[in-house]
């Protein structure tokens, strides 16, 4: 068998290769620990097989997590969709996870406002629920040219591909509900 | 023969266990080598090679925090792993016996942590992984 000198992986190789030569005794011989070298630090790394939350296609995605963190997200080799491609939106899921950028807090700018205020979650459930309401009492049209409606047209709505299929159920629930007409989905537009 | 409908960790060739696989950095796609023929042969990228086993929850990779293209993937079902090397170098040119044998870090971090040595170093001699071997081999 040839050996390189890139068998070797720089000193660590090397010298583990010493140490793993000393385990090649005798059974029965006295084992040497007598190594002054650190143990190596080490990290546990997962892999994930998932799906991609963008458009409709559903390519297969592998996350890689440490202690629960995603570290990296590439295209699964291993599915029959994509085969390891991903588009330039799903290769950049990663800073979907992990992004300093991300808003964490509702952020609130009123109507004809210059400047961004901080919200608790309560306040703008409660107002989003009230507006939605008034909006829809105040465009709901029962009837038209004699024939029942009952739709909302003063109201759009827009669902997104990062939402589950379970969500996706929901909010087209409450959406004909209110009677939305518009209702559309982010990956069609 | 199309050696991309195998997906069994034993050498197409010769069939002798597994020891090294290697994982295209640009592609992702996972290469299984044999140490005792020299035969390469592809392997989806999730399974432990030696029990199948496809459940993420029970595979790992360890690796030194330093260096994570090498790495040990261990599988705790079966309690074995399987050394692997992550980088550009095209599957042609790609020195399988000297990654196998440069990465002998590699064996004592996963025999350390109680994994059993299935390629034929004989990392097995280490104290403590005669009691966790399953299968009840002593050297």
């Amino acid at each position: 068998m040839r050996i390189s000198r890139r068998s070797f992986l720089g000193a660590t190789g090397a010298s583990a290769l010493g140490t793993a030569l000393s385990l090649f005794r005798p059974p029965g011989a006295e084992a040497q620990h007598d190594s002054n070298a650190p143990p190596m630090k080490t990290v546990r790394t997962k892999q994930t097989p998932s799906i991609c939350p963008y458009c409709s296609v559903g390519c297969g995605i592998l996350v890689s997590t440490r202690e629960g963190k995603v570290v990296s997200i590439e295209g699964d080799p291993d599915h029959v969709i994509n085969e390891g491609s991903l588009c330039s939106k799903g290769m950049s899921l990663y800073q979907v996870a992990v992004n300093e950028r991300r808003l964490q807090k509702v952020r609130y700018r009123a109507p004809g406002g210059d400047r961004w205020e901080e919200k608790p979650w309560e306040w703008a459930l409660a107002e989003i629920a009230k507006r939605i309401k008034k909006t829809r009492d105040a465009t709901f049209l029962p009837r038209e040219g004699g024939k029942v409606v009952n739709r909302t047209e003063g109201i759009a709505f827009l669902g997104g591909s990062a939402i589950t299929n379970e969500e996706c159920y929901l909010h087209a629930k409450l959406a004909r509900a209110l009677g939305v007409a518009y209702l559309e989905h982010q990956a069609r537009i | 023969m199309d050696l991309g409908e195998w997906l069994r960790g034993e050498c197409p060739a010769c069939g002798h266990g597994v020891a090294l696989a290697h994982v295209d950095d640009r592609e992702g796609r996972r290469t299984l080598w044999c140490v005792h023929c020299g035969t390469p042969w592809p392997f989806p990228r999730i399974p432990c090679a030696y029990c199948l086993n496809g459940d993420p929850e029970t595979l790992s990779l360890l690796s030194p925090d330093s260096e994570t293209a090498y790495r040990a993937q261990l599988c705790s079902l079966c309690r074995r792993y399987l050394k692997e090397v992550r980088n550009g170098e095209p599957l042609e040119s790609f020195p399988f016996d000297a990654a196998y044998l440069g990465t002998v870090a590699l064996d004592l971090l996963a025999a350390g942590e109680g994994y059993i040595q299935e390629s034929p170093l004989m990392a097995r001699r280490a104290e403590g992984i005669r009691e966790t071997s399953s299968r009840g081999e002593t050297p």
